[in-house]
């Protein structure tokens, strides 16, 4: 044990003391009795107090990390963080023959950018006319709007026989917010 | 009960299909791994973000390992491995994070000020865990020899909840001082002889 430090911050011999108090302070991020300089000049001329800096420091990161883990929903928390990365992506085992997968960001959500882009700029536009608008067949069409309405930045509504898209009061105003700011959508990798 | 199998023979498990194998290196690595993130990153106070580091390393190791990557040479082999990506995995978050220098080799005492507690920056992975772990014991047995009221105490202080919280608990401690000294008194216990 430090027998230097143990006796006590009340013993006025020891003048590390009020700096080992402070030290606590600084590593627990609570307010000092002194100013950081203070402190941070007499560690660069004290070893007592550097290595009490970084006991206290290890010790400490040591017991946080290890309160914060035992909490039940810390263990909760890791439990899904577990079943979220065994969960299956892209892995359809025997049931599909080899082949290679394509990166579903590339290939749909450019085309939402520029769906959600034309929508933001031109306004509802009938469901039939969207494969012309984002560049693609029915099908991708289909998906990309599949893929806007999954997040809620789109509505669907039928006038007189006809469905029309368009976008969500909330992404009509992020639309205008970027809008300054000369954002442009990337075309996608080859 | 647990599995008192080694990690390299759990991994050759898991190179035979059998995926449970990595709720087992998952639950034996995962608080080693976030000690050392904590201890890694520049932003060890912000707990979601070091609960990502730990997600994402782990999302690697799973990826690496269905890649069979990993080769066994020998024993604790698969642990240097793990803490090579997780420490990897570090730099790469947080330099995406903010654009911050990745290692600082001299600290004490000119940069000090402003860098204050990444001078162990540079140590191995495997040492810096071994360190955390050696701590981890002496902090159990110091913390068994301490009161229930001290363990609350201490409890609370690794909780980081702030004074004027303990201090509404701690009715013994009529000030700021008085509680901050007792603190002080108490973690003078867990420095070394």
């Amino acid at each position: 044990m430090n027998n230097k430090k143990v006796n006590g911050a009340k013993n006025a011999k020891d003048p590390c003391e009020k700096y080992g108090i402070a030290i606590t302070d600084y590593i627990l991020g609570e307010e000092m009795d002194m100013p950081r300089e203070e402190l941070f000049n007499h560690l660069a001329s004290c070893e007592s107090c550097r290595k009490d800096l970084e006991n206290w420091r290890e010790t400490y990161s040591v017991m946080r990390n290890k309160t914060y883990m035992e909490k039940p929903e810390t263990k909760q928390k890791y439990q899904e963080m577990l079943e979220r990365i065994k969960a299956p992506k892209c892995n359809p085992g025997d049931k599909l023959p080899s082949g290679t997968d394509i990166d579903i960001n590339k290939e749909y959500g450019w085309h939402a950018g520029i769906l959600w882009r034309h929508l933001a700029e031109q306004g509802p536009t009938k469901e039939e006319d969207i494969p012309a608008k984002i560049q693609a067949d029915k099908d991708k069409a289909k998906i990309v709007t599949g893929w806007l309405m999954g997040e809620k930045k789109v509505c669907l509504r039928q006038v007189k026989g006809v469905k029309y898209i368009y976008l969500t009061k909330d992404e009509q105003e992020k639309y205008h917010q970027v809008k300054g700011m000369a954002i442009k959508l990337d075309q996608p990798r080859a | 009960m647990s599995d008192t199998r080694a990690d390299e023979q759990l991994v050759e498990a898991f190179y035979e299909n059998n995926n449970d194998v990595f709720d087992i290196l998952f639950h034996r690595h995962v608080e080693r791994v976030r000690a050392l993130m904590r201890g890694k990153s520049w932003f060890k106070d912000d707990d979601q973000y070091l609960d990502e580091l730990v997600g994402q390393a782990f999302e690697v190791l799973w990826q690496c390992l269905k890649d069979r990557k990993f080769k066994t040479q020998g024993a604790g082999s698969f642990l240097r491995w793990l803490l090579g990506i997780c420490q990897l995995e570090c730099y790469k978050q947080d330099g995406n994070r903010a654009n911050l220098p990745k290692t600082t080799s001299t600290l004490f005492p000119a940069s000090f000020a402003n860098i204050p507690v990444r001078a162990k920056q540079e140590a191995e992975p495997e040492d810096e865990v071994l360190r955390n772990e050696q701590i981890n014991e002496q902090l159990k047995e110091v913390l068994s020899k301490l009161t229930p009221r001290e363990q609350e105490l201490m409890q609370m202080v690794a909780d980081k909840v702030p004074y004027k919280d303990i201090l509404k608990k701690f009715s013994e401690y009529k000030s700021v001082e008085s509680l901050k000294d007792k603190i002080y008194r108490i973690r003078q216990r867990f420095n070394p002889e």
